[in-house]
């Protein structure tokens, strides 16, 4: 492994790797990243493929493909390659080498496994022994809910009213009411919101608030969470009150896209589609000095309008009269979005931080970007988010459904939007200044001594 | 609020314009420019939004507008503002209000052309002309006039008993209205909205109103609405999503939406005018501008002496 332990003692050199990779450039990172020593299924990718794949390219999986051993890798190596270096998979793009890469549920592969999965392939993509296999993964089931492993079963599980969704026309949107059944105010411990089944490919998004209906018929809501294709989920950090309220119904907010979006879209009819919210909640007694809350931050410079073949940029700000802790980013667009950062600018410097990247943005999957509690910014009162979106209605964009078209801001699949939701934990000035001064001790402590 | 005419439009405002196409220019050289476009300035951007596969082959494409001014802005039909083919031209609004106006008219391709792609053309004073096409294209832009979730549908509204319109495309009148310039000209339609609903869901606890709007679509002058004693217009002021149809002031409500919404009108100049009545459901939560559901359209003709 020569050449990669040159690597690992040249930053340039992985730099320079990586931007290859990312040209799409297969062929000259191939080479470049190749081990000297024989690469097999066996010893070293099935390992890398089952912990980071299998669990959407399994049978039944949203994969469009299984590849839970050899058999049904093999004719998929020279693709897994090019979608591996360029980082197209696994679906999380977030750029690791720009801002903050400290994050929970982080799906991004080592450079050091994409070079491995690379240099298999150019060895012609050998099995080894397949009588010495890794242990195979464990896998949660396939309509388990992502945080059980960790979290076990949801405390309280709330389901949409089923509905019909046709195999073509118009976006539906369906925003009916449930009962929350909490009698009493709680804090929320993690989230998920959860499509049935096919439902995946045609939800494109569910949000879900906690709502009073006034006599006028007017409505008064809070966010209670957000879900867009491809999330995850939330978790709440650890001495934080997120609430969920007492006696509230909750609104249903759901936008379907008839026929489904992505590789694994069933194009068919769905019934009785119904989409899940699953919470888990604190003990009743938990304490919280400082509470979350969740919320949308919008373009507020310029018109979202980009126009036929062409290409746009839009920029939100906001900041707060109080400090905050940043605790997750999730940029919202459709299918002309292409990419979207988080930025910080602090008035009293003069300096912009950038805190978070996505350069190759798609509407298949609005991550949540969750930010380890020791990694997520802490503002000041009075810095400024600076949220930037690009936008591409161009050819090239595989996603565009119609490069010739207008493209403002809408509702619909084929529209476009410009926000980011991002969970902001709200600050006294004594909180937010022990938690930079726990931040800056464990900073210390981490620094080779001498330094 | 003041209305300009295209021919008119500031050499300020061209400069707006070449700002805007000028980034929209660069960036496709430029991965990630920095400088947002502008807000508001001109020129009128013409949408498409959406299309409707109909039963007899033919398809029907609904367009509306964005004009980010704050004042009307007329743009005769001709060089400046056509539809080709020829045979389709006609039906495009001449008077374009502030603000993102959706689904203001819609052009039927009958089945025999209905590969072909239409083109609506439009020129703001000194700008480049902007165009956008229509077609039986990609499903991204598929509409229907199926119900809606919460049982929304396009609601009827007609001139003449048994003869209601729905949709963008909506009903023209039969008959062509005549007054002389700056008489009183009571113009009337009847509507009905159809959508059924369940009163267990608690917004649908009571009857919801519908809204009818009066527009000035096509004309060579400057038509005033003022309301119809048993009609009256919403004294409250309009709050709109988004910028979206924030100037129409002729609006009327009809109580549990159904019954007749009129006005009286009143002309600047003689010719031909073309006046819009869009009646909406938008107080129910799946009906909206931006969900292309649910409203239709009627147009009266009118002609106007001196």
């Amino acid at each position: 492994m020569d050449i990669v332990q040159k690597s690992n003692r040249f930053p340039s050199l992985s730099i320079s790797i990586a931007v290859i990779a990312l040209s799409g450039l297969q062929a000259t990172v191939s080479t470049a990243a190749e081990p000297a020593e024989a690469v097999t299924y066996s010893g070293h990718v099935a390992s890398i493929i089952n912990e980071n794949c299998v669990v959407c390219h399994r049978e039944g999986g949203i994969g469009p493909m299984a590849l839970t051993n050899f058999d049904q890798v093999r004719p998929w190596a020279p693709l897994i390659q090019l979608k591996v270096a360029n980082r197209e998979m696994p679906p999380y793009a977030y750029d690791h080498d720009i801002g903050i890469q400290d994050l929970q549920a982080d799906w991004r592969l080592s450079q050091s496994d994409i070079d491995t999965v690379v240099a298999w392939v150019n060895q012609g993509s050998p099995a080894g022994n397949l009588d010495e296999m890794p242990a195979p993964p464990v896998l949660r089931g396939l309509h388990d809910w992502n945080f059980s492993a960790q979290l076990g079963e949801p405390d309280l599980v709330l389901s949409s009213v089923p509905i019909d969704v046709p195999a073509s026309g118009n976006d539906l949107w369906d925003k009916h009411y449930i009962s929350s059944g909490l009698t009493e105010d709680r804090c929320i411990k993690a989230l998920q919101v959860k499509p049935r089944g096919d439902a995946k490919t045609v939800v494109h998004h569910a949000n879900t608030y906690f709502a009073e209906v006034q006599e006028d018929g007017s409505v008064d809501r809070k966010p209670l969470t957000e879900y867009a294709m491809g999330k995850w989920g939330e978790i709440v950090p650890e001495g934080v009150c997120r609430t969920a309220y007492a006696n509230s119904m909750v609104q249903w907010d759901i936008h379907m896209f008839p026929g489904g979006l992505g590789g694994t879209a069933p194009n068919a009819a769905i019934e009785d589609n119904v989409v899940e919210l699953g919470i888990w909640l604190h003990p009743k007694d938990y304490k919280a000095k400082v509470t979350q809350t969740l919320a949308t931050y919008q373009l507020d410079q310029g018109d979202l309008l980009i126009p036929p073949n062409g290409t746009a940029m839009t920029q939100g700000f906001h900041s707060f009269d109080h400090p905050v802790r940043i605790d997750s980013f999730q940029p919202h667009g459709h299918l002309r979005m292409n990419a979207a950062s988080l930025e910080i600018f602090y008035p009293a410097t003069g300096k912009t931080e950038v805190i978070s990247m996505i350069s190759n943005w798609s509407a298949t999957w609005h991550h949540s970007h969750l930010y380890e509690p020791d990694s997520a910014p802490l503002l000041p009162t009075g810095a400024v988010l600076v949220t930037k979106q690009w936008y591409d209605n161009t050819a090239g964009n595989p996603n565009n459904p119609d490069p010739n078209q207008w493209v403002g801001w809408g509702q619909r699949t084929a529209d476009e939007m410009s926000h980011s939701w991002i969970a902001i934990t709200h600050l006294d000035a004594e909180t937010y200044a022990e938690l930079v001064e726990q931040r800056q001790k464990s900073q210390d402590q981490a620094l080779p001594a001498g330094d | 609020m003041s209305r300009i005419r295209a021919v008119v439009t500031s050499v300020a405002m061209a400069l707006v314009v070449n700002a805007v196409f000028a980034v929209s220019a660069g960036a496709q050289e430029v991965q990630r420019f920095l400088r947002p476009p502008p807000k508001g300035g001109q020129p009128i951007v013409p949408f498409m939004e959406g299309w409707y596969g109909n039963a007899d082959g033919s398809v029907t494409v609904s367009f509306g507008y964005h004009n980010r001014s704050e004042v009307d802005v007329i743009i005769p039909k001709g060089d400046n503002n056509y539809i080709e083919p020829a045979q389709l031209n006609g039906m495009q609004p001449e008077v374009y209000l502030p603000g993102r106006q959706h689904g203001v008219f819609a052009v039927t391709i009958p089945a025999s052309m209905s590969d072909e792609t239409i083109w609506w053309h439009l020129k703001t004073g000194s700008s480049e002309t902007l165009q956008v096409p229509g077609a039986r294209g990609s499903t991204a832009y598929e509409l229907d006039r199926n119900p809606r979730p919460q049982g929304s549908v396009q609601p009827l509204i007609w001139f003449e008993e048994g003869n209601p319109g729905t949709g963008p495309e909506g009903v023209m009148s039969t008959t062509v209205k005549t007054v002389a310039v700056g008489a009183p000209l009571t113009i009337e339609v009847g509507t009905d909205d159809p959508s059924v609903r369940d009163p267990s869901n608690p917004v649908f606890a009571k009857p919801l109103d519908t809204r009818v709007m009066w527009y000035e679509h096509q004309g060579p002058g400057k038509v005033q609405f003022t309301e119809y004693p048993s009609t009256p217009f919403i004294a409250a002021p309009h709050v709109s999503l988004r910028n979206a149809m924030p100037a129409a002031a002729a609006r009327i409500a009809i109580p549990a939406s159904k019954g007749p919404a009129r006005v009286i009108a009143t002309f600047s100049e003689p010719g031909e005018y073309l006046i819009r009545a869009r009646l909406d459901n938008w107080n129910a939560s799946d009906s909206d501008g931006f969900d292309q559901c649910c409203w239709s359209n009627a147009f009266q003709r009118v002609h106007v002496t001196p």
